[in-house]
């Protein structure tokens, strides 16, 4: 098992987008940490920190297309065939995929993270970490609490698009499907609020879920309209997770390639 | 010793009757052709064998031991299915190093001589040609001393020189005990490394013979013509489908 998330890092590690992509949120950051800098009546500052300068909204885009690719890329260069007839079990290839996915995302969200807290010092040095947001947490602890509920939200995305990678074998259907559900929140989030009023059960839908780290982060009065405390969005996203990902294991280990 | 042996494996699809009451062993350092025209089934059977693509009945069974639907025994193995599965990505000896097991590169080298790669096993393997790209295929299935390789179609794409290359590091490894299950559609290149024949036609296999044999009822000593003969009697006993 070991060896088979070494592979899956060593592949990683050796496409070239991995890093392209990840140079690419970086300079966004810095992009926009300028432009804040420069222009800082118009963003708010505290905001701009805690979303990390806007890397959070853009991981999610890595994160579906790696979760897709890692698996389709195999029924697309044939390798599917090498990894299922070698010495490992389909559940064991299928774990160590998503294992090596849970350690990518990890490092993305640690070093997008840090580079925050570095930008943060060298463009927006009035803002103190310890300084009071929204009458409960300080800045930093809203800071990590946005960025673990950003991570819980693009865990349940990107379960759904493993899935969907599983059934489809198709990058472009998954991803597709993918941005959909993650766009779809903000984009049904009127009908599904009104809903939710009317069906109280509505609530634990996954798009609901997905509301997580705008809860977090006290966007707006969200609480009145999601029905759920955030200890529930958590523990919901983490049941559909588990769900996605059994899927997964189901859909793996039967299918003909 | 027998390593594999399947017994009555039937496979369909949508109604589609892909394998028929398929029967075979195999012995070590056996080497096994399989021979059958585009779209017997040779493919398929080797899927099967696998564990890659599932079945609806019979039995499957390594030094043994019952392999259960959808999976492979734990005796190592390797494979060339249809097209090499390889990372366009990395170096040839990157996609080889990659499923390497074990530290010493010294098994790595030794295939990469046997085939005749070095020249080109360190550019990216998406610069190579069809035929470099089945040599690292082949190169794949014999990593990390397999008990038994299923080859299909290995020759595909391949020039003479190529052809020569795979065929005596075929040999040297069954001499060394490995078997072999190998299709192809061209009788005469099965001819060079085995002897032992299966026709497979329509998902069944219709004879087990020998190329001697075939030799024998070859009236103008063509081999792919006696092959073709045997397939229009088997056809016309069968009362002509
Ligand atoms: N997934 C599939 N669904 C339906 N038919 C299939 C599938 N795979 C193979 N076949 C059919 O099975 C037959 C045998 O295919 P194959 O094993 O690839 O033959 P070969 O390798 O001998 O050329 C063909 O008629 C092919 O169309
Ligand atoms: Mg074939």
């Amino acid at each position: 098992m070991g060896i088979l998330i070494k592979q899956e890092l060593f592949k990683l590690y050796k496409k070239k987008s991995t890093f392209i992509l990840f140079g690419a949120v970086t300079l966004i950051m810095i992009l926009i940490a300028i432009t804040a800098n420069t222009t800082s009546d118009f963003f708010d500052a505290e905001n701009m920190f805690t979303s990390a300068f806007g890397a959070y909204a853009w991981i999610v885009f890595i994160m579906i297309i790696q979760a897709s690719t890692i698996i389709t890329m195999e029924f697309q260069y044939g390798t599917i065939k090498n990894l299922l007839y070698r010495n490992y079990t389909r559940t064991q290839v299928i774990i160590s995929k998503c294992i090596t996915l849970l350690i990518y995302s990890i490092s993305l969200y640690v070093s997008t993270a840090i580079i925050a807290i570095i930008l943060k010092f060298l463009v927006l040095p009035d803002l103190s970490l310890s300084q009071n947001v929204n009458g409960e947490m300080s800045l930093i602890q809203s800071f990590l609490f946005t960025t673990l509920g950003n991570f819980i939200g693009v865990w349940l995305i990107i379960s759904l698009v493993l899935l969907l990678s599983c059934v489809f074998r198709n990058t472009a259907v998954s991803v597709v499907i993918g941005i959909i559900f993650y766009f779809a929140t903000s984009i049904v989030s009127g009908i599904l609020f009104l809903a939710i009023e009317k069906w109280e059960w509505v609530k634990w839908n996954p798009f609901n879920m997905l509301n997580l780290s705008n809860q977090i982060g006290g966007v707006g009065d969200i609480a009145s309209m999601t029905h759920l405390s955030v200890g529930q969005l958590f523990v919901g996203n983490i049941i559909y997770i588990m769900i996605f990902l059994f899927l997964v294991f189901v859909v793996f280990r039967k299918k003909n390639v | 010793m027998t390593i594999l042996i399947a017994e009555n494996i039937n496979k369909k699809i949508r109604g589609k009757e892909l394998l028929k009451n398929i029967n075979l062993s195999l012995g070590q350092g056996e080497i096994i052709g399989l021979i059958g025209e585009n779209g017997a089934g040779k493919t398929t059977l080797m899927n099967v064998l696998l564990g890659l693509t599932d079945y609806q009945s019979g039995v499957m069974r390594v030094e043994g031991k019952e392999v259960p639907n959808l999976n492979h025994s734990s005796i190592k193995i390797g494979a060339l299915i249809e097209q090499p599965g390889i990372y366009p990505f990395l170096t040839g000896y990157d996609n080889l190093k990659l499923f390497h097991e074990g530290s010493d590169s010294e098994e790595i080298n030794q295939i990469i001589n046997d085939l005749n790669m070095s020249e080109y096993i360190h550019k990216k393997a998406k610069t190579y040609s069809l035929g470099m790209k089945q040599k690292l295929g082949v190169a794949l299935s014999f990593l990390n001393h397999p008990k038994m390789i299923f080859l299909d179609e290995p020759m595909n794409g391949l020039d003479p020189q190529a052809i020569r290359d795979v065929r005596n590091a075929i040999l040297k490894r069954a001499d060394e005990g490995v078997s072999f299950f190998i299709s192809s559609h061209i009788l005469s290149e099965l001819e060079k490394v085995t002897n032992t024949l299966l026709i497979l036609n329509n998902g069944e296999i219709i004879s087990e013979t020998t190329v001697e044999e075939i030799k024998k009822d070859a009236e103008d000593g063509d081999l792919e013509t006696a092959f073709l003969q045997i397939l229009d009697e088997k056809r016309s006993s069968s009362g002509e489908k």
